[in-house]
């Protein structure tokens, strides 16, 4: 009988690939998460809704969403106007610029968190500037929002730096030959190309400020109701010993989360079929 | 619309591309700028569209039309530029890539949506891409994207088109037909046409006019048949084409080479200087017996599937050379690799060196 190979390869077949791919996903993915649930789980469904629903909590979610969204879409804009000067331009200490990008993926949080709380305190170099303005940084929702800005940066300027420089220059002085200022030319020749590059950064940002714990703990001033993330609800309930009031907490992030990323690839997934004609 | 270069140069950095260019392309023309690499023929076009600007002491002059556009932005100029590797706009389907230029104009000037339809698809049919608005650049072929490239820039009805490389990144076949295609095109919209190429043959097949560069300067201007029959230097004659150099010495009006003597009237000004004669294959005729003055050499290989018979000889004093012969010369020589035979030039070009030693 005739066996067909799908397609020759260096790499070890198909089966083995898959196989490895299913059993390292479930051990170190699936595995933890589906003990989350059966955790959540061992409370009755009103039991969980009480423990979800309760006000505490909904305004946790309210203040970790917002913060979140709000730190990856300042990311999004800043991270893109660094990614293009690192891109763009060369200039003295480019490099160690470059360097500095990755600071927040290599300090502890903890480490952050502290600094940008003697920073952005009433006493603080920067704190001491907007308090007579009647803004207050730190211990509010605006410190929690620096923070997750803070450690969120790298995603957006490393997703972005390698589509920028697969865009040749050579489309800007096409776009220019034809006739278009340069605003046109960045709407409608350098955005498009860079927005799926730019969505990943933003979705990567985000999901990365939804889980961070540490940097924003010492910067939020933890205040029930007003500055206390979830995260931190979730260790507080663990504190207690309410293991399944934890869980049920973290299963609706978990869900609000999936749901989420799940829409940011859905829209990555259209945009790529709209401006590429495939999926 | 004609353009006329008065003193350009530019240099980037300590490399200068151009040193004090003056070029004049007449009005409807299609013209090649003809070049080895680095010979600053990319960076003179870039200079026509107005994507670079022109530096250097004297002041640099553009007109197009015998109207100043040096500085005018590209914007400004009316240029079409299709570029080496297409620049297509990758998430545009073709549609889009054409109708690029008429979409961006000023509200005042663009044109209404039915109006970009009907010119586009006109694009289309000029191009021969009809049918393939939908796709986009990644679903087409080399050729087919040059021709999407060469649409787009033709959309906003440009008085002057330049064309950097525009069949350089092809493969041979697609090559030639799409030259010959793109000199039926400009005989059809006449449009003044300047390109880039570094291939000989393409530009003496496609140009009106040949402009051969070497390191930033014009080395000759003319048509195809009095850049290639009437070489100015020994740079445009090596570079048109295959050539056999002979090296010698000037007496007496004539250039002495070994057993060869060849006139040349350059010769008479500077006697004893040293000579170059220029053979090209072709031009180069074989005898069976030496009747005197001729060359003697000893063939070593020929390659008779072609549309001439090429012959590899190594001729006395080790030196090897190129000769090309109809296959009816061929037939009645009767010669064969190994057989002892005497070469004599039929014409021939003399540089006479300018400085003795």
């Amino acid at each position: 009988m005739s066996f067909q190979f799908k397609q020759r390869s260096v790499l070890p077949g198909f089966n083995l690939t898959l196989g490895y791919s299913v059993l390292y996903l479930s051990l170190i993915v699936l595995l933890p998460l589906a003990t989350l649930f059966t955790r959540a789980a061992s409370l009755s469904w009103s039991e969980f809704w009480a423990v979800a629903s309760d006000s505490r909590a909904v305004a946790s979610y309210k203040l970790t969403l917002g913060a979140s969204l709000a730190g990856a879409l300042a990311n999004a804009l800043f991270g893109f106007i660094v990614a293009w000067t690192l891109v763009r331009y060369s200039f003295p200490g480019r490099k160690l610029f470059d360097a500095i990008v990755d600071l927040p993926f290599a300090m502890p949080t903890a480490v952050s968190g502290i600094a940008l709380t003697a920073i952005y305190s009433q006493n603080g170099w920067i704190g001491r500037w907007l308090e007579p303005l009647g803004i207050k940084a730190a211990f509010s929702p605006l410190g929690v929002t620096i923070a997750l800005t803070f450690i969120g940066l790298p995603f957006v300027v490393r997703t972005l730096q390698p589509a920028l420089q697969e865009l040749e220059i050579e489309l800007e002085d096409a776009a220019a030959s034809l006739g278009a200022n340069r605003w046109q030319t960045f709407r409608r020749v350098i955005f498009p190309a860079l927005f799926p590059a730019l969505l990943t950064g933003f979705a990567l940002a985000f999901a990365r400020a939804l889980g961070e714990y540490g940097s924003v703990i010492f910067i939020a001033g933890n205040m029930p109701m007003k500055t206390e993330i979830t995260s931190l609800l979730i260790i507080v309930k663990l504190e207690q010993y309410d293991y399944a009031g934890a869980a049920a907490i973290a299963v609706v992030m978990l869900v609000a989360s999936f749901v989420i990323l799940l829409g940011v690839n859905l829209l990555q997934w259209w945009f790529a079929r709209r401006h590429n004609g495939r999926g | 619309m004609s353009i006329e270069l008065r003193n350009i140069s530019k240099s980037f950095g300590q490399f200068q591309a151009l040193r004090g260019v003056n070029l004049t392309v007449p009005d409807g023309q299609l013209v090649a700028l003809l070049g080895p690499s680095g010979s600053g023929k990319t960076t003179l076009l870039r200079v026509i569209a107005g994507l670079e600007s022109a530096d250097g002491a004297d002041k640099p002059e553009i007109l197009f039309h015998r109207q100043d556009v040096a500085g005018a932005d590209v914007r400004s100029r009316g240029v079409g530029f299709v570029f080496q590797h297409y620049a297509l706009f990758r998430h545009m389907n073709v549609f889009e890539n054409i109708a690029f230029g008429l979409r961006v104009r000023p509200r005042a000037a663009r044109p209404a949506e039915a109006q970009i339809r009907e010119r586009v698809r006109e694009l289309l049919r000029l191009v021969q891409l009809e049918g393939l608005e939908g796709r986009f650049p990644s679903q087409l072929s080399g050729g087919q994207r040059q021709r999407v490239a060469l649409a787009r820039a033709l959309a906003v009805e440009p008085k002057i088109l330049l064309l950097d490389e525009p069949f350089g990144a092809l493969d041979a076949r697609v090559r030639q037909d799409l030259r010959r295609w793109l000199r039926r095109l400009h005989d059809e919209i006449h449009v003044t046409s300047v390109f880039v190429t570094h291939d000989q043959e393409e530009a003496l097949e496609v140009a009106d006019r040949v402009v051969v560069m070497n390191k930033g300067r014009i080395e000759q201007e003319g048509t195809p048949d009095d850049v290639f029959h009437n070489p100015a230097s020994e740079f445009v004659m090596n570079f048109l084409g295959n050539v056999n150099l002979f090296h010698g010495r000037v007496e007496e009006g004539k250039a002495v080479l070994g057993s060869l003597v060849v006139d040349s009237p350059d010769g008479k000004k500077a006697p004893g200087a040293n000579a170059k004669l220029f053979v090209r294959p072709y031009d180069l005729d074989i005898r069976l017996e030496d009747t005197g003055g001729l060359l003697g050499a000893r063939i070593v290989r020929i390659q008779s599937a072609g549309s001439v018979v090429k012959l590899e000889l190594l001729a006395d004093g080790e030196k090897p050379l190129h000769v090309e012969l109809t296959h009816t010369r061929f037939r009645e020589l009767k010669i064969a690799p190994g057989r002892r035979i005497f070469v004599v030039p039929r014409d021939a070009r003399v540089f006479v060196e300018d400085y003795t030693i």
